[in-house]
């Protein structure tokens, strides 16, 4: 059947315009081919921003999607797309992979869910998402907690005195004092952070830490954070962090922010629904 | 500091994934081909995202402009 290969791929959801342009960002489409451009479908007054597109002969999504590259392409699609609508209008993003066959689908969508959509729209007005990353120099903060903690210091001036049987002991008793040190001056740094950066964002989230082969970084992450920040207001954030790298470098702790994103990370609590949600 | 502007940021791959696979707005619920496509969609993307090799591709393959500063560290 023909209409088996058009498929209405839907972006997000934002208030009903007619202002907005609605061009299509530059990018590899994994061999979908658009059949236009991107439009809005309205429900009340909000909308749907879609695209409709039309499979490879004798092709199905799940069967490109499985091919990762095209999986790949196809989700920076789905980012761009909303990248390039949240410098301009505030749009909740839907998750990659919503799919309908004809516009009337999305628009059933949207009348069921009219109520919370609205209420996630308004959650996200005019604020966009942030992300802050935390790494820790372990050698660094150790050697700080080394030359900080009395008890240590004076356990390790002890040792010089001692056999090799009790200085061998002493040794083990520092490094677990070290240890808990660390660990508790961390957990420190962690609340501190969130207590200094707290005035200047709306909410916050976790993300999910990320292996050293992902973030890249030559230290540890300790932390991983999403954070909603009203537009304009950006730099007093940053400024709360700049601080914070200041006072936390001694203790090897080192940030990184990452931004802006459509507010992924703040459009998903409010909303039930799934695959299995008719 | 000045406030940054897209396109100036150091956005990985995996910081994409890690937030359009698992979170955003789910709003679908018609029983057409968005049924099955959509679990057969998170079932590849699991896969995908367990993927180091393809998250490092995504980053090779640049996901925004680059910075040219060596990324927003602040």
């Amino acid at each position: 059947m023909s209409s088996a290969t058009s498929i209405v791929y839907v972006y997000g959801v934002l208030t009903n315009c007619t202002n907005l342009a609605l061009d299509m960002p530059p990018g590899d489409l994994a061999g979908l081919v658009e059949s236009g451009p991107l439009r809005m479908l309205p429900f009340g007054n909000i909308a749907a921003l879609v695209c409709d597109f039309v499979l490879p002969d004798g092709s199905d999504l799940e069967t490109i999607l499985e091919d990762s590259r095209s999986a790949e392409r196809l989700i920076l699609n789905h980012h761009q797309v909303l990248v390039d609508m949240v410098g301009r209008h505030t749009i909740l993003p839907l998750r990659f992979g919503a799919v309908f066959t004809e516009d009337a689908g999305v628009i059933a969508a949207l009348g069921d869910r009219f109520s919370v959509l609205q209420n996630a729209l308004g959650r996200i007005d005019g604020a966009l998402e942030w992300g802050v990353k935390t790494f820790c120099d372990r050698k660094l903060l150790r050697q700080h907690v080394a030359g900080a903690v009395s008890e240590i210091s004076s356990l390790e001036s002890e040792i010089a005195d001692q056999g090799e049987g009790k200085a061998f002991f002493l040794r083990r008793r520092i490094e677990r004092l070290i240890l808990e040190e660390v660990e508790k001056t961390l957990e420190q740094c962690v609340a501190g952070t969130q207590e200094q950066l707290k005035p200047s964002v709306i909410e916050e989230t976790l993300v999910k830490l990320q292996p050293p082969t992902l973030h890249g970084h030559e230290h540890d992450m300790i932390s991983n954070r999403s954070y909603l920040i009203a537009r304009g207001t950006e730099d007093a954030f940053m400024q709360s962090l700049e601080n914070l790298r200041v006072a936390y470098a001694p203790l090897g702790l080192d940030y990184q922010m990452n931004g802006p994103w459509p507010a992924y990370s703040f459009s998903d609590q409010q909303l039930g629904g799934g695959v299995n949600d008719q | 500091m000045t406030n940054k502007v897209q396109g100036g940021q150091d956005l990985a791959l995996a910081d994409l994934l890690d937030r359009a696979l698992s979170t955003g707005v789910v709003i679908w619920g018609e029983a057409t081909i968005s049924l099955a496509g959509v679990d057969l969609v998170y079932v590849g993307l699991k896969v995908l995202v367990a993927s180091v090799d393809a998250a490092q591709r995504m980053k090779d393959a640049s996901l925004v402009d680059r910075p040219t500063d060596g990324g927003q560290r602040i």
